[in-house]
């Protein structure tokens, strides 16, 4: 047994770890660990949480040895405070959202893109190895402190449960796990929002049971400062006794609270210029961005609040002389955010799928409509008719009590009647991290564990037999591997044959998956891959060794599919020899390590 | 001073307490007034010039503390000014000249930075009243109070009790928590110029 349990929350603009000493599982709170980073050239600090900015200065930025830590003498790249400081001020020179890159479509999250814009490609490295530096900063920083003095406190030997968003598919998963076996560590996976839920377990450990009622179903709203992640879960009777399951998971929506405030921001420097003829530059817009943002928190904590002084100093050293204020009144907060974001809309809805809007500048596949409770009722009707009868809030947005009581109001709008449970008593901010502490003391037998399917189906490309069309290729069929729901920690063999496997040669398959399809069984046929409801995952290949004679090179080998999913979600695929010696062969995902060509990386863009 | 009383401070000063046992002369058996004779006389100049000597480099060696104790405390009162002139430009502020400003484009400024520089002061310094109680309002001063933390002024009784009026209940760095610098720095900049490519 380890002598710590560790829970990171991996956020996408943020990273937090908790712990509790394993020992005292049952009494104990987890408890914030402080992560020493730079915070400056030259200079480094503890602070409570690791922002996940990677900086990768040219010589010229910063002073000799100015990055170095106790642990890494001579660095050239730094992780947390300072390289956040950086990202507005070097944007070419900094890698921010790097999780979001690891399962964004049509890019290779293990291909050396990040920072998407800088000059120097030989400086760029992939969104798996930006993962893997913040994971061994928290193992570096860890052992540089609590497990400086003992070898059996070290960061590598202790339980660790590392969370990803519910979004995430078992690629994105795999590529997680890649990453924290590139930074030696040994971890388990955990959906945020379960997580999140866990913290709220932890909280009402002992008369949780009271609060909820079996048959009911309860939505984890998690919205954080760059991505927006739902997850129901369902109360169940097992025999007597309540049981969770999570049923359903929604897509990875780019959508969050850093959106809020910039939205804010451009929506006062848009007044700014209309009736003051101001024009501020990026310097200033950042200023403005970070008085907005607390603007905000003022204004949507108090409804009775006035007119916030929203103040940009000068940049230069005149310091008031180059100071531009203004203000936001209750009713422009109300406009730009609770409306903007949170408009009251049918459950009928869908956010508009255009693909030309304004928040559009880099790679990333940001959100085109920016109304969060649209995206929630395209998640809620796509899972059923049933609507949920509790929620829990998760994320720093969610602090602003405007915005959770619109959502609230918006739900109770569509369940007809005003009774929508707020389940209480978490940190907005931390839950995740203590959550996934809880989970690992969950995982001892400790309390109760919620159950969870596979929240994608999976589908590899079978090539359809038609008659040979000149110019014309074939329509690509998809098998269905892994159906939606599939639970995990199990197997199942896939009933198809008509596969075969090339002896001597590598043999790839197209694979792809849905957040939407969950009617699909495996070994359901869909004849054309080609559709919007699945999206192109990395390809599989498995390669034959040429080592029977009395299969020798070139022999096709008629095999049947075998889909394993793990504990944590992620998927193994096997190839079983059909009849004779029944070999298997495990599927590999086919990831480049090549630079992207320019064609790449525009076709991402687009 | 006696010869095994000089060795043992200077042990003292430069190793610890360890030092001291081992070396302290003569040990309590032995005769204390031995007779003079010339071999013991000549070791005994011989050992006392060897014992200018340490004390000597000893001296060289507290100087360089002293220094190096002077530019640690150079330095950080320095990085204290950067603390609040990165966080809450409050150098740039009180080096502009504001005389031709309104006291409403001064105030915007000042409110923002009054915030900026507060925060500073509570994280970095914890500053907290020495005398926590409403000013103006009487006030008992302790028996043992410390002068240099609480100055008492007018008709001062000569006995206690001491009861006055607080007229400024004072402030305190709780702690002083500065970052761990190292690498490179020019530790006299308090801001770097910054030069923009466009």
């Amino acid at each position: 047994m380890s002598q710590y349990i560790i829970g990171i929350d991996l956020g996408t603009t943020n990273i937090a770890v908790s712990y509790l000493n394993a020992e005292e599982a049952e009494e104990a709170v987890p408890e914030l660990f402080a992560i020493i980073q730079i915070t400056d050239q030259g200079e480094r600090d503890k602070r409570a949480t690791l922002p996940s900015f990677l900086y990768l200065p040219d010589d010229k930025e910063v002073s000799k040895k100015a990055l170095d830590l106790p642990w890494a003498a001579g660095r050239d790249y730094c992780v947390g405070a300072f390289a956040r400081k950086n990202a507005q001020l070097l944007p070419g020179k900094v890698i921010s959202s790097a999780k979001s890159w690891l399962c964004a479509q049509n890019v290779d999250p293990d291909s050396k893109i990040l920072p998407w814009n800088h000059e120097d490609p030989s400086r760029k490295i992939s969104p798996v190895t930006a993962t893997q530096r913040f994971l061994e900063h928290l193992r570096d920083a860890w052992n540089d402190s609590i497990g400086a003095d003992d070898a059996k406190a070290k960061f590598q030997k202790q339980d660790i449960v590392l969370t990803v968003p519910a979004s995430f598919n078992a690629v994105a998963r795999d590529m997680t796990m890649q990453a924290a076996k590139k930074a030696r560590l040994e971890v388990t996976l955990l959906e945020e929002p379960q997580a999140a839920f866990y913290s709220w377990l932890q909280a009402h450990n002992e008369n949780w049971r009271d609060r909820v009622a079996a048959g009911e179903l309860i939505l984890v709203c998690d919205i954080g400062g760059g991505t927006t992640d739902f997850s129901l879960i369902k109360v169940t009777d097992e025999g007597g006794d309540l049981d969770l399951q999570r049923v359903a998971v929604g897509n990875h929506i780019l959508l969050g609270g850093d959106n809020m405030d910039l939205a804010m921001a451009y929506g006062v420097a848009a007044r700014l210029l209309e009736e003051k003829g101001m024009k501020l530059d990026q310097y200033q817009i950042a200023g403005l961005t970070h008085a907005c943002r607390e603007a905000k928190e003022v204004l949507c904590a108090d409804a009775s609040a006035g007119p916030q002084k929203l103040t940009v100093l000068g940049r230069g050293s005149s310091v008031v002389g180059g100071t531009v204020t203004t203000e936001v009144t209750m009713e422009q907060m109300q406009e730009s955010l609770v409306d903007g974001f949170f408009p009251l809309c049918s459950i009928d809805d869908s956010p508009q799928q255009s693909t030309k809007a304004g928040l559009r500048t880099f790679g990333l596949d940001y959100e085109a409509d920016p109304a969060v409770t649209k995206h929630l009722a395209a998640f809620l009707s796509r899972h059923g008719d049933e609507l949920p009868a509790a929620i829990l809030f998760n994320g720093g947005v969610t602090k602003a009590n405007a915005l959770t009581s619109r959502i609230v109001e918006t739900i109770n709008g569509w369940r007809g009647k005003k009774d929508l449970t707020v389940l209480e008593g978490t940190d907005a901010d931390l839950a995740v991290a203590h959550g996934a502490c809880w989970y690992g003391n969950v995982r001892q037998g400790n309390a109760i564990r919620i159950r969870a399917g596979s929240a994608h189906s999976y589908y590899v490309a079978i090539e359809s037999s038609m008659p040979a069309v000149p110019n014309v290729s074939p329509p690509v069929a998809a098998l269905c591997v892994v159906q939606f729901g599939m639970e995990e920690g199990t197997s199942q063999e896939i009933p198809y044959s008509g596969l075969g496997l090339v002896v001597g040669e590598t043999t790839e398959f197209k694979f792809f998956g849905s957040a939407d399809r969950t009617e699909d069984n495996a070994g359901d046929i869909l004849s054309d891959a080609n559709r919007d409801d699945l999206h192109n995952l990395p390809s599989l290949s498995a390669k034959l060794p040429v080592e029977d004679k009395n299969t020798p090179a070139g022999t096709l080998v008629p095999v049947r599919l075998r889909a394993v999913l793990s504990e944590i979600g992620t998927l193994q695929l096997w190839c079983l020899e059909e009849g004779g010696s029944k070999r298997e062969w495990k599927l590999e995902y086919e990831i480049r390590d090549a630079e992207p060509s320019d064609n790449e990386g525009k076709e991402a863009e687009e | 001073m006696r010869i095994s009383d000089a060795f043992q401070a200077f042990f003292r000063v430069l190793g610890g307490a360890d030092l001291v046992d081992k070396a302290t002369l003569p040990p309590p058996s032995e005769p204390t007034t031995p007779e003079p004779d010339p071999e013991t006389e000549k070791k005994l100049v011989e050992a006392e010039a060897k014992l200018a000597e340490a004390v000597a480099s000893l001296t060289a060696a507290e100087d360089a503390q002293t220094e190096a104790a002077e530019v640690q405390f150079r330095d950080g009162a320095v990085y204290g000014l950067l603390l609040l002139q990165r966080e809450g430009r409050l150098i740039d502020f009180l080096q502009e000249n504001v005389d031709d400003y309104e006291d409403e484009q001064i105030g915007a400024a000042v409110r923002q930075i009054h915030r900026d520089c507060g925060k500073v002061l509570q994280e970095n310094f914890a500053m907290t009243a020495i005398v926590d109680e409403s000013e103006n309002e009487k006030t008992v001063v302790s028996e043992d109070f410390d002068p240099s933390a609480i100055k008492l002024t007018g008709k001062v009784p000569s006995e206690p009790p001491y009861k006055g009026f607080l007229r400024h209940k004072g402030w305190r760095a709780t702690k002083v928590h500065f970052p761990t610098r190292s690498g490179k720095i020019d530790p006299t900049v308090v801001q770097a110029a910054e030069v923009e490519f466009i």
